[in-house]
This record gives structure tokens, sequence and C-alpha cells, in this order.
């Protein structure tokens, strides 16, 4: 008698660590998940999205670097700061479009994807904290209907003064390995 | 009624295990089990925003060629066969400058063709139609020395530089600065940097 329950004891473990191992155990993906952060080092994006209200957008691509440039050019004798103002201040009288033409020129973007589909393109979108998270969504989810998805995005808090009291706003020469050179727009916080 | 209760218990485990694997069957395989080749890859990681600071890519900066442009209507070659057969010990020497157009300009005086008036004549017939990419301006000077068994032509392009309005960021390279039909590059010299 003593026998037969200790068999089942020995069954309800067995039954037990059973169970146990097929329901608790995690993917190999789980296990090994990895939760990249933001770095303290500078960002490199093609377009820089600044959300600056419900209604404006701040459109920064590589024809931001020639405003700069000319800006530069002009007025390249100001202190920093007035220099800061200056550029700013061009580039939000010629890269800021309403939010109501944002769907199209994501469009464009991703027609300009599609029809490259070699190259990688990575959107940075600024957002202020206070602005509706439904603005983001939009522009992810046509960011995301490019056809070789190769639209890739980031998104981080920041606004548009946030952008002004950068500590210094430049054009940069680069040079990539393949020896192409490139006049870059940095932006250095 | 210890061996039913057990037994009620592993019936009741066979039951769970059963409906599990039944629940399974059901899902997509994705969901089930991952495949061993994808187990070994590592996630692709995105670009992450960096916090110091923001790099925009800009336009690609193409370099320019400062050349002839035979893509001008008018723009004669050199024949250099017909210059041997019309003076083959000439040495002409043409000083031009090159406009902001591109185009070569220079001055009778300019041709230094003593002794030798023919030869000189269809050098001067031949420069005068020259036009280049207007990406520099200064003098350029051309010297013919049809005797040489070594450099035929010369041609010293380092005194031009480029035009003001071509920004300081953009490589002007020097391409071919001579139409001469009958003539190797390794009979020419030409002399002069690429910016």
């Amino acid at each position: 008698m003593e026998l037969v329950s200790f068999i089942d004891m020995i069954f309800i473990l067995l039954v037990f660590f059973l169970l146990t191992n097929f329901s608790v155990s995690t993917s190999m993906e789980e296990k090994e998940l990895f939760i990249p952060t933001p770095k303290n080092v500078l960002g490199r994006s093609q377009i820089v999205l600044q959300m600056i209200d419900r209604s404006r957008v701040l459109w920064l691509d590589d024809k931001a670097s020639q405003i700069v440039s000319d800006v530069e050019d002009q007025v390249g004798y100001f202190s920093s700061e007035r220099l800061n103002e200056a550029i700013m201040a061009a580039l939000v009288e010629n890269s800021t479009i309403l939010r109501e033409q944002l769907p199209a020129q994501l469009q464009s973007l991703v027609r300009q994807a599609d029809q490259n589909p070699q190259a990688v393109y990575f959107v940075l979108l600024r957002v202020p904290n206070e602005m509706p998270y439904y603005l983001v969504v939009d522009v992810i989810s046509t960011l995301s209907t490019a056809q070789y998805q190769n639209i890739r995005y980031g998104c981080v808090a920041g606004t548009l003064d946030e952008l002004k009291q950068a500590r210094e706003i430049k054009t940069v020469l680069v040079e990539d390995k393949q020896g192409n050179r490139k006049k870059n727009l940095r932006i250095d916080f | 009624m210890i061996l039913s209760g057990g037994t009620a218990v592993v019936a009741a485990a066979a039951i769970v295990l059963l409906a599990r694997q039944w629940m399974l069957q059901r899902l997509p395989e994705d969901f089930v089990q991952i495949p061993f080749s994808e187990v070994e890859k590592q996630p692709e990681i995105p670009p992450r925003p960096g916090i110091r600071g923001i790099e925009i890519s800009g336009p690609e900066i193409k370099a320019k060629r400062f050349e002839i442009d035979l893509s001008r209507s008018g723009v004669k070659e050199l024949n250099w066969q017909q210059l041997m057969a019309v003076d083959p010990h000439a040495q002409i020497i043409v000083s031009g400058m090159v406009d902001n157009q591109g185009r070569l300009v220079f001055a009778q005086r300019d041709v230094r063709m003593e002794g030798h008036p023919l030869a000189g004549v269809m050098i001067e017939q031949a420069l005068k139609t020259w036009m280049y990419t207007p990406f520099k301006t200064g003098p350029i000077v051309f010297t013919f020395n049809l005797p040489s068994e070594g450099k035929k032509v010369l041609v010293d392009a380092s005194d031009l530089r480029r035009r003001d309005k071509i920004p300081e960021d953009v490589p002007i390279l020097n391409g071919q600065l001579y139409y001469v039909d009958g003539i190797s590059s390794q009979e020419v010299r030409q002399i002069g940097n690429s910016e």
C-alpha cells in the first residue's frame, strides 16, 4: 500500500515538472533580448523631422546643408550665438512645411526609396512631449509602406527650441570609404 | 483512494497536455518552433538616434573636370599629320587666356611663329575654336615642338585658377586640355594641378 502511494507521488512530481518545463520555458529570442538605447554620440540620418507644433513640421534633408552653407558665406563673421540664430532662422524659413503637406512629402520619400532599393534611409523624428502620439504614428505608418523596407526611423523627444539652443550648427565635409565626399549638416547639442 | 487520486491527477495532466498539443497544432508554425537557422541569427540593430547631436547627410559633392568641351559646336581638332606635312621643323608658342565662358582667347601677337608662318596660322586657326568647361580661368600656354622626338606638345596650365562661383569644397580635376589628332598622349605633357 505504501509503495502505491509512493508511486503516485512520483507520478505527480513527474507531471508537475513536465508541465512547468513546457509551459514556462522562454524562447531563445526572449532569453537574449537586446534592448539598445540612445548613446551619447552623434546620430546620423538622412532626414530629420522636427514637429514644431500641431500644424508645422521642420523637414531637414540634404538641401539643408546648402541653406546653412549660404548663411555661413553671408554672415560667417557673426559670433557663434548669432550665427546659430541666423542659421536656424534660415532653416525654419526655408524648410518648414505644413502638416497637411507632410503626407505628400512622405509619399515622395517612399517612392524615392522604392526606386532605390539598395539605398537605406534613416528618418529621425523629434517630437515635443506634449504633442499627441497619433502624429508620430501617422508618419511611421507611411514610412513603413516602403516596398523594400529600406526606410528606418527613430523617434526622440525634442523641441525646436532645443535645436535653436544647440552648441554649434555647421556644415562639415565628410568622405566615405568609397571616397565619395558629402557636405553634411551637423547639429551639436 | 490514494491510487484513484493519483490516477485522477495523471489523467488531468494528460488531458491538459493533449489540449495544449491540439492548441499548438492550430498555431502558425512560426509561433510553434524556431528554425535552427533563425536561432543563430542576431537581431538587426537599427541605428540609434544619438543624443549628443545629429548629422544630416548632405548632397554628394562630385568632382568637376576642366577639359576641352567637345559638346560645344565649332570645336576643331588640330591635325598633326597635316602640320608635319606643312612645316616639320616648326616651333610655335601660343599664350592664351581661358575666360569665364571657357573660351580660349588670344590675339595674333600672342602666337610666336618666327620663321614658320604656315604652321603658325594652322595652329592659330585650330586653337581659336577650342572651348573648355567653364570651371577655371587664367593664362594657358601651348608649345608645339614639331621636330621633337620626345614631347611634341606642352600645355602649361599651372596658372589657371578655379572660377569664383565654384565652391572651394568642389574638387576640379584637369582633363585633356588639347584637341590634337594624330598624336599620342605620351607625346604631350600637361603642367598644372587639379584642385
